[in-house]
């Protein structure tokens, strides 16, 4: 028996054709797959290069921030020349990118990344002392261009209670004599309580030494002392006397021309201070400037006797102490000070939580807000809403406060800043900081209370001079 | 003149017709041998079919996965807070609309909290351990309407792990899987965690944060 295929030629043809079809669905669903596997790696390649140049977009940003901030603590030139004349990052002007309220400055940063550039630009706005800078940050990675934008504001960079940028000594005591030698020294508390509060901050920051009396509530942990020679150091913006100030005195004192409060000597100042408190919530409003002179017939007449309300100010109070002064010559103020006062009905010393602040004051004489008075014409740049002023300030000499204080704000000394609590029952409160140039004695030998809490509300945005202090901190990313 | 010769022709044709044939033996050794090879490329198309569909299948819940934790880490990094549920299924940021107005008054335009986004983990019947209704969704406003559908199924907790965690208001830690629930692929996955620290954070809080 045979079997007998018919046609066998054509047959065989026909399968070739059947091979050749399951081969080539096969080859397809192999490149099919090949090309979803391809694509999807390419995929994962695409998203781990867009990881990789944000990551170093951004990293960019925090050198270029830092490069910024470098720029605004060395005091050696402007903030726009550091930028340029930098040893380590220089950057460039780019005048056909500038425009009339901002300016760019570039650079491509290389280090620390490896075999990667970053092109860096930083907005600056066109103004002596500009309160904000923009950082945009370009990377590419592959196929992948990524970009970080951070908003820098400059704020007041050293966060504490008491600030002293003095040198100082290596002495431990804790007499008025070393806080003479530009160390802070903070001394009593045994018949009445002494606190200095760094709330979120820190008490003291010192680049000499900060000599702590046993009773004084002040923890050593928040104490940063003997910065001086240290990456930490406070530079020295408390030149006694000179123009070269952490604020840029006249420019406090073109306000006070322009809206009549500028006292030429202690009598007509006295005269307006007790004239002023006789009204309801009385007080003189602005920043009230005094012109001191050693031959000023009422010196001496700083206390309750002349001043039986005490000096009572909504603003800012310069003592403007003229030429013939020193770093260590005095006036002695033994009359109370009410500047932005706090309502101290609820203070309890041990307890930092119920440390009122008057700051920032609030204005019945809208004429007399600083924001409100133009000095432009006198080449100053006006003050904004935005800026922190100070509370009390002086240009050089000491202003002995012996007698009750009650200041919200920022107390501003070049020189050596002496705070005694001469009297049992008085209240020394001080809400913000204690800025000084020359060492820093605060004491209360006697039954009072006396206290210096850290407010960064009232110092963070300070108007400063050239942005003197300022650093420059990150705001926020986009 | 040439005769055809007729016997001679039909004697050609008988054994041409006897070799054209297949003796039985012939049929059932290649009957056989095709079995075997059809057999064979059966098994193969089989197991390639597996290995495709597993391939195509890891692609695909490895792309979901790593596009899902890109992309909510784009958003928490510059989320002005965030916080999570007590479940830990629900993330939810906030986002400052207007950098240049101050909604909260607290003196800084840029940190303010206007609107809320969200990150779900949901599962469709109330149990986390059936994955296949498991989904992972984006309320770009979290009291809208509107959402998408990030990983639309197969989603599945890490073991004794919340999908988001937060710490100290700074740190987020997101924590999950995913599974290819069809089983003759044998069940591909990936388990996926990674931190995102909000670059617009209040600055009250810190950085140095204990990963649970």
């Amino acid at each position: 028996m045979s079997i007998t295929l018919p046609n066998r030629q054509k047959r065989q043809e026909g399968a070739i054709i059947a091979y050749f079809i399951m081969v080539a669905i096969l080859v397809s669903a192999i490149a099919c797959l090949a090309a979803y596997v391809t694509q999807t790696v390419k995929n994962a390649q695409r998203r781990s290069d867009m990881i990789r140049a944000r990551e170093y977009a951004q990293g960019g940003a925090l050198v270029a921030a830092a490069d910024l901030d470098a720029a605004c603590t060395n005091r050696s030139g402007g903030l726009c020349s550091n930028l340029l004349n930098s040893s380590k990052a220089p950057y460039t002007l780019e005048p056909d990118s500038s425009t009339a309220e901002e300016n760019l400055y570039q650079r491509k940063i290389a280090t620390p990344f490896s075999n990667q550039t970053v092109s860096a630009q930083i907005w600056i706005p066109n103004a002596p002392a500009p309160p904000e800078a923009k950082v945009v940050t370009t990377a590419k990675v592959g196929e992948v261009t990524q970009t970080a934008t951070l908003h820098l504001k400059m704020q007041f960079g050293y966060p504490a209670a008491i600030i002293s940028d003095h040198p100082g000594t290596k002495q431990s005591g804790t007499s008025k004599g070393v806080g003479q030698l530009g160390n802070v020294v903070v001394s009593g508390g045994k018949g009445g309580p002494i606190v200095v509060d760094g709330g979120d901050g820190l008490a003291i920051l010192e680049n000499g030494r900060a000599n702590v009396e046993a009773g004084a509530a002040v923890p050593p942990s928040s104490i940063s002392m003997t910065n001086f020679n240290s990456a930490d150091q406070i530079p020295d913006y408390t030149a006694d006397g000179s123009t070269d100030q952490l604020f840029d005195f006249n420019r406090f004192i073109a306000v006070a021309d322009a809206s009549g409060n500028h006292y030429k000597d202690l009598a007509t100042f006295i005269a307006a201070a007790n004239a002023a408190a006789l009204k309801p919530r009385g007080a003189l409003e602005g920043i009230i400037v005094v012109d001191i002179w050693r031959n000023d017939k009422q010196f001496g007449s700083l206390d309750p006797t002349h001043l039986p309300n005490g000096v009572n100010v909504r603003g800012t109070l310069v003592f403007n102490f003229s030429p013939e002064f020193g770093p260590m010559d005095k006036i002695i103020n033994t009359a109370t000070m009410n500047i932005n006062p706090a309502d101290l009905s609820r203070l309890n010393p041990s307890d930092p939580s119920t440390y009122p602040s008057g700051y920032p004051p609030i204005y019945t004489n809208p004429a007399k807000n600083p924001v409100n008075v133009d000095i432009s014409s006198q080449g100053f740049a006006n003050f904004t809403a935005d800026d922190d002023l100070p509370a009390l300030m002086y240009n050089i000499g000491i202003l002995d406060i012996h007698g009750n204080a009650n200041i919200s704000g920022v107390v501003y000394s070049p020189s050596f800043m002496e705070i005694e609590n001469k009297k049992d029952g008085q209240i020394q409160y001080f809400k913000g900081a204690l800025i000084g140039g020359g060492g820093i004695f605060f004491d209360n030998p006697n039954g009072g209370k006396s206290i210096v809490s850290f407010d960064g509300k009232a110092l963070d945005v300070l108007a400063t001079s050239m942005n003197k202090g300022k650093r420059a901190f990150a705001a926020y990313w986009e | 003149m040439k005769l055809h010769n007729y016997r001679a022709t039909e004697t050609s044709r008988r054994r041409l017709a006897a070799r054209s044939g297949f003796t039985l033996v012939e049929v059932l050794v290649a009957s056989t041998l095709g079995l075997l090879v059809l057999s064979g490329a059966m098994l193969f198309m089989d197991f390639a079919g597996k290995s495709f569909s597993g391939i195509a299948a890891q692609s695909l819940v490895t792309g979901q996965a790593g596009n899902a934790i890109e992309f909510i880490q784009s958003r928490a990094r510059l989320a002005t807070s965030v916080s999570n549920d007590a479940s830990g299924n629900v993330l939810i940021l906030s986002f400052d609309d207007d950098f240049t107005k101050d909604s909260n008054k607290d003196e800084k335009p840029y940190n303010d909290r206007d609107h809320l986004e969200q990150f779900q983990f949901r599962n469709g019947d109330g149990k986390d351990s059936t994955t296949s209704d498991n989904s992972l969704i984006y309320l770009p406003l979290a009291n809208g309407t509107s959402n998408r559908v990030l990983i639309p199924s197969g989603l599945r907790k890490l073991p004794g792990k919340n999908v988001f965690s937060v710490t100290n208001g700074a740190t987020v830690l997101v924590r999950f899987g995913i599974i290819d629930s069809y089983a003759r692929d044998h069940y591909q996955g990936i388990e996926i965690q990674g931190t995102v620290v909000p670059l617009n954070r209040p600055s009250v809080t810190n950085v140095v944060s204990i990963i649970p």
